[in-house]
């Protein structure tokens, strides 16, 4: 059984993935919209870092622009994965880069696999790019090898078959196969079992924490479930309107936390072990088109209760370990 | 026990699916469901992609015609109501959607979309029908200001409190709830959960409640029903499928959520199903969880399980061989 608590990274350690006030815009009609707007944080090897969050809050966006893969966005900041800045990289190395070192796998495995080829194909192919002196027949076994260790039932038939044979929770298993041939060092898992139904979420989850162990890999967990969180994090950042609020390890958040935003996500949560009362959020999310100038929490917040601090001056993320941006965190 | 406003009795839809060029097969999407729902109470419909639940609501809805069975309103066959009655079934039985964004008529004002059904219906004057859309608004916490504004002017959760009001309007004694809080987000979930909560107390409302996800209908649901591949494998009152769930697939189901408590990972006993949900084109002979049960006997393979009362409470029932002891707390 592995450790629960903190980080499985040995002290010292560098980190694997180290992201400094990104700032991702969207050009649109209008004029930007900055969807992410300075986040930073670090990834260790070996080490789950969980983006929480909800639509529009900016953690899908965060990391899919930092490793390029939202060529319509405008980014700015540093990204450097394993001494490598990636966010100045030519796009041709950048992408060379995709499959090898950062391997991602995506929400829908029915949208992310191509439909008119063989799974096992596909995995051929991730396997052959990078590793150019292989020959088919060892290219053959070793993806027949990985169906196997992401336990896809009868690998040899299912090498041949194509993506709509497969159902959603067996298509996840191939795209984790396709993302962990390689032994990316940074594994970035958005939504991974967002698609699947409740008891192949918990064959997965499991699946990726083997695959986590496995590799080795830093990786970035992306989602808007604290039960998923709870379950395979080691950290959390918590965002908010396009920054983060809230970054600690996940016993610290969960036991702690040191945002009202969190907090009140919290108490909002109905839980399959408990009949106590919701405590709901007031109103929604802020227009990203209109963030308010302080704090973008405060509209809804049961802490700030309309104090001017919140209202001009946006808080910073302070506090080591555990971070929080909010200036009456003491309050708490 | 009350009188049922809505009485479900061996349920079947068959969809026909062509096999190979002459072939004709049947995936049996509901084979076999019964249950009912009492005035004012919230029955839970869960289970997974696949398991029929919707199916049944869609049938409910007279959506879709059944293969066999029956569904009853206020003791009414549905399926022989001539048009008179059929136009008063519609009122007595309105439905919420899942996708706000969907559901709505884009063209038409928040206020149109809300007084619809009372034009369809032909309730009332306009100004009286504007005069409800008006009320329906401030019932499920919206601003009468607000009726003019187009759909696509509300956020998704303000977009669903229009969905309800929209399907209050006729004054309905069931509603049909087709997973209404999943396309929203979490601090926005509660606020809408709480609301029909709310709207079902006062007004005495009957809700089919079909949802995937346990943990929403916990908190709005008196009863709760699990389907499993077409069928009904447990029952009862909310506190004995959370508490005292007997059918091995319950006890999975409950213990494969994830819990938002880093604290309790690992302390949490999982059961992780093998597998997947067996083809409804050919489902298997005995018990249709039996491939994958962790706990199943010979018998299991052969034997189909009836839905039979638990000695806990008698609306309590399970359709299991070997129901799984109560587990101490």
């Amino acid at each position: 059984m592995l450790a629960t608590t903190g980080s499985l990274a040995p002290m010292g350690a560098k980190p694997v993935l180290c992201v400094g006030g990104l700032v991702v815009d969207f050009p649109l009609a209008q004029g930007a919209l900055r969807a992410v707007d300075g986040v930073s944080y670090e990834v260790m090897a070996g080490e789950t870092l969980a983006l929480v969050g909800e639509s529009g809050s900016g953690k899908s966006a965060s990391v899919l622009a930092a490793v390029g893969l939202l060529p319509a966005a405008r980014t700015a900041g540093s990204v450097v994965i394993d001494g490598l800045d990636f966010l100045h990289l030519d796009p041709r190395t950048r992408r060379r880069q995709l499959g090898r070192l950062v391997a991602v796998i995506f929400q829908d495995p029915a949208a992310a696999l191509n439909p008119v080829m063989t799974v096992g194909a596909q995995l051929t192919e991730a396997l052959a790019v990078h590793n150019p002196r292989l020959g088919a027949a060892a290219l053959r076994t070793r993806a027949i090898e990985l169906l196997r260790q992401v336990e896809v039932p009868e690998p040899a038939l299912r090498f041949r078959q194509y993506p709509h044979q497969f159902s959603g929770g067996m298509a996840q298993r191939a795209m984790i196969a396709i993302a962990i041939a390689n032994r990316p060092r940074l594994l970035i898992a958005d939504e991974p079992t967002t698609a699947l139904d409740v008891t192949i979420q918990a064959q997965l989850l499991h699946l990726l924490r083997q695959a986590q162990i496995e590799t080795g890999a830093a990786t970035l967990l992306i989602t808007h479930d604290l039960g998923v969180v709870a379950e395979l994090a080691d950290r959390v950042a918590v965002m908010y309107a396009g920054r983060i609020v809230e970054l600690g390890t996940v016993h610290d958040v969960f036991a702690r936390p040191a945002h009202p935003y969190t907090v009140a996500l919290l108490r909002s949560l109905p839980r399959v072990d408990s009949d106590d009362d919701l405590q709901p959020i007031p109103g929604t999310p802020p227009d990203m088109r209109r963030r308010p100038p302080g704090c973008a929490f405060e509209p809804r917040c049961f802490l700030g209760r309309g104090r001017t601090r919140c209202q001009t001056e946006p808080p910073p993320l302070a506090g080591a370990p555990h971070r929080s941006a909010c200036h009456f965190r003491n309050e708490l | 026990m009350t009188e049922a406003l809505l009485s479900v009795e061996g349920l079947v839809k068959h969809f026909p699916v062509r096999r190979g060029w002459f072939g004709k097969a049947y995936v049996r999407a509901v084979d076999g469901v019964s249950f009912s729902v009492a005035r004012g109470e919230a029955l839970g419909l869960v289970g997974e992609s696949g398991c029929g639940k919707s199916t049944t609501g869609n049938l409910v809805l007279r959506l879709l015609a059944p293969t066999a069975g029956s569904i009853r309103v206020n003791g009414k066959d549905v399926a022989r109501a001539n048009a008179g009655e059929g136009r008063d079934l519609c009122r007595q039985v309105q439905m919420v959607f899942q996708d706000p964004f969907s559901s709505l008529n884009p063209a038409l004002s928040a206020g149109a979309n809300v007084a619809e059904p009372l034009r369809v219906q032909r309730v009332g004057s306009r100004a009286s029908r504007r005069q409800r859309a008006a009320e329906l608004f401030g019932q499920v916490g919206l601003r009468p200001d607000q009726l003019d504004r187009r759909p696509a002017e509300f956020s998704g959760g303000q977009r669903q409190r229009i969905g309800i009001a929209r399907a209050l309007a006729l004054n309905p004694t069931l509603l049909l709830l087709d997973e209404p809080v999943s396309s929203l987000d979490v601090s926005v979930q509660a606020q809408v959960l709480n609301l029909l909560r709310r709207l079902q107390r006062e007004l005495g409302l009957a809700y089919l409640f079909i949802s995937h996800d346990l943990s929403v209908v916990r908190h709005v649901c008196d009863r709760v029903a699990v389907m499993y591949a077409g069928r009904i494998v447990e029952i009862g009152a909310r506190d004995a499928i959370f508490r005292r769930a007997r059918h091995p697939y319950t006890r999975a189901l409950l213990s494969a959520v994830p819990l938002p408590d880093p604290a309790r990972r690992g302390e949490k006993e999982r059961i992780v199903l093998r597998g997947e949900m067996p083809s409804l084109l050919d489902p298997p002979r005995g018990c249709r969880f039996a491939p994958r049960c962790f706990q199943a006997q010979p018998e299991c393979r052969t034997h189909d399980p009836e839905l039979l009362p638990m000695e806990d409470n008698a609306g309590h029932r399970a359709a299991c061989l070997f129901p799984m002891p109560v587990a101490p707390h």
